[in-house]
Order: structure tokens, then C-alpha cells, then sequence
């Protein structure tokens, strides 16, 4: 584990098949596929603690602000009462609700702004993966060491974005919970935890390394499909929340046009 | 109005409460299964 702990995945190819050598322990292979998950879920662990310390302090703030709210609504509510003005109680009421709408909205375009970006990794992933196939293939026609190396370097850096990927993943999957949860909206994105699981899997899966990249890319051609489907939904809702928002204020306006004549 | 102002500060940030506890949860839940999961696998290696 240790010895494990710092390598680079073109150090654990190394390791594993040495230069000559195009086939892996099928042992071997089952523990670096559990490294690269491992190392992956600390780190996801570590900025998930992170999100929630964020969120209970958000929380915490949020509650000071609602006793503030409460107690200037009251006093708000009072001078209304005494200027006998029923059309401010209605404006108020269309205020709370625009001040929901553009809630949503915000939390829309968050999501929007998570998945944007994880979409953005996966074409990234897959420029490096196809540059790695290119050199594989160059390197089997008997392109040598540099071929080799380039090969796994490429790997590396897919590495690299793989992690970053699920990292954004996971923040699409948190920004996703509300706006779906409000928009009683079904999104087949249980798997997008477990990411790094499958590019892991995919990657050290077979024997052969051309192969191994070969699956590696349908699974990030999966997730990458994933996404759009998902983005194309939530610019749909942002789209309707957007109406939706410009009704009310337009009926704000309206009422506060007629309440001043 | 004399709270106008104040009110619309308030009502933005706490318009976002629902939307923060429901991510809270969601993360809560990404907690036990990385942790889970990084137990399991630290056990294989």
C-alpha cells in the first residue's frame, strides 16, 4: 500500500508489465485498480467535508437572517395595516415569491454552470485517450521507447482529468439535488459517484493496454452522454423558470402602476 | 418603505435555504458512501 501510495499510472504500467511485456498480472492488476479508486474516494472524501463545513455555516447565517426577516416582516406588516393599503400586502406577497423564482433560477444555472464544466473534462479525457491510442499504435507498429512513453504519458494526464472529472461529478450531483428534488424530476446520475470506479475498472480491466484504453473511453463516452442529457433538461427548466419570473414581475409592475394611479 | 431595502437583502439569501438543506443532505450522503467505500477498498490493499 505504501509502496503503492505515490505512483503514477504509467509507474504502476511499468511496474506491472515492464517495457517488453504487454500483459498484467490478473492479481496485481485487481489491487492498482483498487489504488486509483482508493486515492480517489480520500480525495473526494476530503472536499466533501470541506462542501459540508461551507454549508453549515451558509445554514447558520441563513437562520440569523430569517429572525431578522421575521421581525422587520412584522413591523413591515403593521405600517401596511395602519395605511389601510391592501395592494401592498398583494405587491409583498408577488416580491416573496419573485425573490423563490429567482432562487430556483440561480440554482438552475449552478447546476448548468457543474455540468458545463464536467462536459467540458470528459472531451478533454478523451483527446488524451485518443492521443495515447495513437502513440499505442505506433508503438506496436515497433515505435519504440518514445512511442512507449508518450503512450503512458497521455495515460497519465487522463489520469489526472479523470480525477478532476469526478470531482465535478460529484459537484453536478450536489447542485443537481435541489433542482431535481423541487422539479419532482428523474436523472439517471446514481453512477456519477462511482466514476472513477468504472474509468479504474475499464482501464485495468483487460490485458491487452489497447484494450484497456478502448473501454476506458466508452465509459467516459457514457458519462460524457450523461451529461448532456442532463444539461439539456436543465436549460429546458431554466428556461421555463425564466418565464415564469418574468410573469410575476410583470405583475408586480402592473399592480404597482394601477396602485399609483 | 422604510424596511424595503433591508427586507429584499433578507428574503435573497433566505429564498436559498431549501436549495442549501437539501444539498447539506446530499452531501451527508456522499460522506457515508465515500467513507464506506474508502474503508472497503483500503481493505483490499
Amino acid at each position: 500500500m505504501d509502496r503503492l501510495e505515490h505512483m503514477s499510472l504509467a509507474a504502476v504500467f511499468y511496474a506491472a508489465i515492464g517495457k517488453k511485456e504487454n500483459r498484467l498480472d490478473k492479481e496485481k492488476m485487481k489491487v492498482y485498480a483498487a489504488k486509483g479508486k482508493y486515492d480517489s474516494a480520500v480525495r473526494e472524501l476530503h472536499f466533501v467535508e470541506e462542501d459540508i463545513r461551507y454549508m453549515e455555516t451558509q445554514l447558520a447565517e441563513i437562520a440569523e437572517g430569517e429572525r431578522e426577516y421575521e421581525d422587520l416582516l412584522e413591523k413591515k406588516m403593521a405600517e401596511i395595516k395602519a395605511s389601510h393599503l391592501t395592494e401592498a400586502a398583494a405587491i409583498l406577497r408577488l416580491e416573496e415569491q419573485i425573490a423563490v423564482q429567482q432562487s430556483r433560477k440561480k440554482e438552475i444555472s449552478e447546476a448548468i454552470a457543474a455540468g458545463s464544466c464536467a462536459l467540458h473534462t470528459t472531451e478533454q479525457i478523451l483527446a488524451s485517450l485518443d492521443e495515447a491510442k495513437s502513440w499505442g499504435t505506433w508503438d506496436l507498429l515497433g515505435g519504440g521507447l518514445i512511442a512507449d512513453l508518450q503512450k503512458h504519458s497521455h495515460l497519465d494526464e487522463a489520469q489526472k482529468q479523470v480525477e478532476q472529472l469526478q470531482s465535478e461529478l460529484r459537484q453536478f450531483k450536489t447542485e443537481l439535488a435541489d433542482v431535481t428534488i423541487r422539479s419532482k424530476i428523474q436523472v439517471g446520475i446514481d453512477d456519477f459517484l462511482r466514476f472513477a470506479d468504472y474509468f479504474f475498472d475499464g482501464l485495468f480491466a483487460d490485458w491487452a493496454v489497447m484494450d484497456q484504453i478502448k473501454e476506458s473511453q466508452a465509459s467516459v463516452e457514457n458519462v460524457k452522454s450523461q451529461i448532456e442529457e442532463v444539461l439539456s433538461r436543465l436549460c429546458d427548466m431554466e428556461r421555463a423558470a425564466e418565464k415564469e419570473l418574468t410573469a410575476l414581475e410583470k405583475e408586480k409592475s402592473t399592480l404597482v402602476i394601477s396602485t399609483a394611479l | 418603505m422604510k424596511y424595503d431595502e433591508r427586507l429584499k437583502e433578507l428574503r435573497e439569501k433566505i429564498s436559498g435555504k431549501e436549495g442549501l438543506e437539501v444539498k447539506h443532505r446530499e452531501l451527508q450522503a456522499q460522506r457515508q458512501e465515500l467513507d464506506s467505500r474508502a474503508q472497503g477498498l483500503r481493505d483490499i490493499l
